[in-house]
């Protein structure tokens, strides 16, 4: 993953968030980390004021996404996402810690590229995460147009 | 209030119908008796009739034969004298039948007065009659005036004349007395008669009111009644929609619960993680510090140790609670999933289920039997998970040194299947049949592995499935779990396909 791509991360446990973090960056991941604690600050980073992506036009995104946010589900912002002109292209990796069949699917239908369930044994979270660091490293991430 | 009302009214409904047959009776009874006395009037008249025809042929004779014997007197010609014998036989034929006539018993005590000084004047007539005729037999007649005068003289013709009167007088009267009574009472009965009628009418009217109204009354009850009757249907569908949306709401709570609860969980273990990466730090560094000073390396030892032991017990209390709040997530995830009814065959399913086991009934050294069991109609991986749990609890718990023997039998009642999971086990104290179908809950010692969730994760598909499940035992003396279910039909079957 080139250097310019910004991985945005929308996480409402500040441990979670820390964890995650620390991994991604034990796999050598050094890209700009941008954390939102709730749906609507991302939502308000992701789609500007107006309420469209047009602000990140020329950058690459990837975003981290938790389902269980305070004040709206992480599938109301992958929707949003995915219908987005300028943002439906950048990949949605979602990490929460339902593993519900239906959900899985759900999320699958709207358009997210990646399902990992948070394991609570840490070495396999850790594991986890570090290889989704990896992941990162590789992966072509398509600018916003 | 109502039904009070109702209930009194149906109540007289009998007592009219009766005072309505006692009136009928006695009706009927006075036309008997009217009957009756009309016949008893006629006799009367009849009688009354008779007696005055021979009163008044007594009194012919007794004038002809003092005809006869003026004749007789006068003349003493001898047709008179044959006539006026025969006369005298008259006489005494019509007393006699003029008597019998009159031995009637009604009015007895003032007839026989009359009757007595009639017969006597009679008698007197006939002894004066027999007299002249004995005379005129012997030719002593005499003819004269005188004579003749002296016979008619002492005639008691008058006298028996003004007695008949009288007899035929006190008849008449009788008669008259007899029919006027016997007239005011058929009155009265007439009078009582009709009253009777139109009392009759009256209660025959009150009753078909009556009737009328308490079949209007049913009407209105059956009505009401089959009012309550939908309404009860309606109520049911309701309450069983709302226990559903409760129970629904209660395994929602129980996921989202379970679910928050992982997250912090995650948080603990993964710091704790991180600790241990700062303990392998920094006792790295301590280790090269203490090299570079030549310190004695003991107490970093069991400062190390002690570092080890807590951060295990954080560990292995995580992972306990990680465990419990995934079996809660299991129960609950049961409790939503759609079941799938089909007609299963039990005997295979409890012998792959069994086969399942042969690893640990091999190492036990016990014997897992599945008789012949009754197929029926249910969710498959509901009940291979029931059979799975049971056996495996079954093997668990067998006693050591005694051989295990698991047999699992079947029998079908009217409305149920009863599958039984047997053992000869450790058994169950009875202090804890209950409380092992309890989240958690175990019995006995706490030697074997397990969360205590088995029994319980078996009672809720049990449940579903919409059967029961008890257990009997005795500690040490093998164990018996029952699972009854719902003897479901092929048509249930087909209606809840078709859904």
């Amino acid at each position: 993953m080139t250097r310019h791509v910004t991985i945005v991360m929308i996480e409402d446990d500040k441990g979670h968030a820390r964890l995650i973090e620390k991994n991604i960056r034990r796999a050598g991941v050094r890209n700009d980390i941008v954390a939102f604690r709730d749906g609507t600050s991302a939502i308000a980073y992701l789609f500007g004021e107006p309420g469209a992506g047009g602000s990140h036009a020329g950058r690459a995104l990837l975003i981290l996404l938790d389902l269980n946010l305070p004040d709206m589900t992480g599938i109301d912002i992958l929707k949003r996402i995915k219908a987005d002109e300028h943002l439906k292209r950048s990949p949605v990796v979602v990490l929460t810690t339902t593993d519900d069949q239906d959900e899985i699917k759900r999320c699958y239908d709207l358009g997210c590229n990646v399902y990992i369930t948070k394991p609570v044994e840490y070495e396999s979270f850790a594991h986890s995460i570090r290889q989704l660091g990896l992941f990162f490293s590789v992966i072509q991430v398509a600018e916003n147009s | 209030m109502i039904s009070r009302f109702s209930s009194s009214l149906a109540a007289s409904q009998p007592a009219l119908l009766a005072l309505g047959f006692a009136i009928l009776a006695m009706i009927s009874g006075t036309s008997v008796w009217l009957v009756a006395q009309t016949r008893g009037d006629s006799k009367q008249v009849m009688w009354t009739l008779t007696a005055k025809e021979k009163l008044l042929d007594l009194q012919g004779q007794v004038w002809r034969a003092e005809s006869d014997q003026r004749g007789l007197l006068l003349t003493g010609a001898g047709r008179y004298r044959d006539a006026f014998l025969a006369d005298i036989e008259a006489v005494k034929n019509a007393l006699a039948e003029a008597k019998a006539a009159l031995s009637s018993d009604v009015g007895k005590e003032s007839r026989q007065p009359l009757v007595a000084r009639l017969e006597a004047a009679v008698t007197a007539e006939l002894a004066l009659l027999e007299d002249t005729a004995a005379k005129g037999q012997n030719g002593e007649l005499d003819r004269s005036p005188a004579l003749g005068n002296d016979a008619l003289v002492q005639s008691r013709a008058e006298d028996i004349r003004i007695n008949i009167a009288q007899l035929v007088r006190h008849e008449q009267q009788l008669l008259s007395e007899a029919i006027g009574a016997s007239q005011s009472t058929a009155h009265l009965l007439l009078i009582a008669s009709l009253f009777g009628a139109s009392l009759i009418i009256a209660l025959a009217t009150t009753s078909v009111a009556l009737v009328r109204h308490s079949t209007s009354r049913l009407k209105i009850a059956q009505r009401a009644l089959e009012e309550a009757n939908e309404s009860l249907e309606a109520t049911v569908a309701k309450r069983t929609a709302e226990l559903r949306e409760a129970n629904e709401e209660i395994q929602h709570f129980a996921h989202i619960v379970s679910h928050d609860l992982r997250s912090p969980l995650v948080n603990i273990m993964g710091f704790t993680g991180e600790l241990e990466v700062l303990r392998k730090e920094l006792f790295g560094r301590i280790s090269l510090l203490r090299a570079r000073h030549e310190v004695d390396p003991e107490p970093d030892e069991r400062l190390a140790e002690e570092f080890d032991e807590a951060l295990n017990f954080i560990k292995n209390s995580i992972t306990r609670m990680d465990r419990l709040i995934k079996a809660i997530l299991k129960l609950t995830r049961e409790g939503r999933r759609e079941l799938r009814l089909e007609l299963i065959n039990m005997t295979e399913l409890a012998q792959t289920a069994a086969d399942g086991f042969s690893y640990q009934s091999h190492e036990a050294g016990a014997l897992i039997i599945i008789d012949s069991l009754p197929s029926c109609v249910g969710d498959r991986l509901a009940l291979e998970q029931i059979f799975a749990n049971l056996l495996e609890n079954a093997l668990k718990y067998l006693r050591d040194g005694i051989p295990g023997q698991i047999q699992v039998t079947g029998r079908t009642t009217a409305s149920e299947v009863v599958y039984e999971v047997n053992d000869n086990g450790r058994g169950i104290d009875p202090m804890d049949r209950e409380r092992i179908f309890e989240i958690f809950r175990r019995s006995g010692p706490q030697d074997r592995p397990g969360e205590g969730i088995g029994l319980t994760y078996v009672r809720t598909l049990v449940r579903r499935l919409g059967g029961a499940i008890t257990v009997r035992s005795g500690p040490g003396g093998g164990s018996t779990f029952t699972v009854t279910l719902p003897r479901r039909t092929a048509s249930a079957l087909q209606e809840k396909t078709h859904d």
